[in-house]
């Protein structure tokens, strides 16, 4: 699905937002910012530790792949509490990538394996559901827990 | 991030690594974990005190392993908490590193 604008429909939802720039050392922000909203809004440690981690593969993504590392380029997390949802809205205006597929299991013979590409596989993992949306410029990515 | 390395007998390498095994993390040890298993035969790599690992965090397992693999060598971790063994086991690490919970199981798999 290609939406025409970059709207942001949990802007007036929106309890929080992290905004964030294209480098990989931004990340160490992620952490403490999730462990404000555990605490506001009394998020297991179970759970927390899956917001964690999916937004961690999420945004190196973006920041290796979508903007192939290079800095100074904008990205958000907004994060709203819809029920018992806990929702994470990623956007960002780099070039259109569609985290659909895991990628495969580490294979059972150690030095065959490739390291690295377990991302979206433990993103698939640990999220309860993943929807991706191309924007005109950019892409959206709601992960809900 | 922080890592400690001791030797135990039988010519086993325990590294004992603490903390958060994120992005951040995985940079801060990368170089001593390749570095002890540069000449390690027999490693076991201690997990208890780390409380988050991701996908860069796995790579700092596994390449080590390899190259201790590669000279015919062994690996082990030992006592993942809940949800890092989940992340393991998501990816099927412990397909390739055997995971124990107990230190004399651990240096028994490396006898």
């Amino acid at each position: 699905m290609i939406c025409q604008t970059m709207t942001e429909p949990l802007t007036h939802e929106a309890r929080r937002r992290l905004s964030l720039t294209s480098s990989l050392g931004e990340l160490v922000r992620v952490a403490p910012w999730v462990g404000a909203l555990a605490t506001e809004y009394d998020i297991s440690d179970e759970r927390r530790f899956a917001i964690e981690l999916c937004l961690e593969e999420v945004l190196s993504n973006i920041v290796r792949h979508g903007y192939r590392g290079e800095p100074g380029h904008a990205f958000t997390v907004d994060f709203v509490r819809l029920g018992e949802d806990l929702v994470f809205v990623v956007e960002d205006n780099a070039q259109p990538f569609e985290p659909a597929q895991p990628g495969d299991a580490i294979p059972g013979d150690l030095n065959t394996i490739i390291p690295g590409g377990q991302g979206l596989r433990l993103l698939y993992r640990f999220a309860g559901s993943v929807k991706y949306e191309q924007l005109a410029q950019g892409n959206r990515l709601t992960i809900r827990f | 991030m922080t890592f400690a390395s001791e030797e135990l007998e039988g010519g086993i390498t325990k590294v004992a690594l603490n903390g958060r095994m994120d992005i951040e993390g995985a940079a801060a040890i990368d170089l001593r974990m390749n570095v002890a298993a540069g000449t390690a035969k027999k490693l076991l790599i201690d997990l208890r005190e780390v409380s988050f690992i991701g996908s860069m965090g796995l790579r700092s397992l596994v390449l080590p392993a390899q190259a201790v693999s590669r000279r015919g060598g062994k690996v082990v971790l030992l006592g993942p908490v809940k949800m890092v063994e989940d992340v393991l086991r998501a990816s099927n690490i412990q397909a390739v590193l055997p995971i124990h919970h107990e230190m004399t199981n651990a240096l028994a798999a490396l006898a």
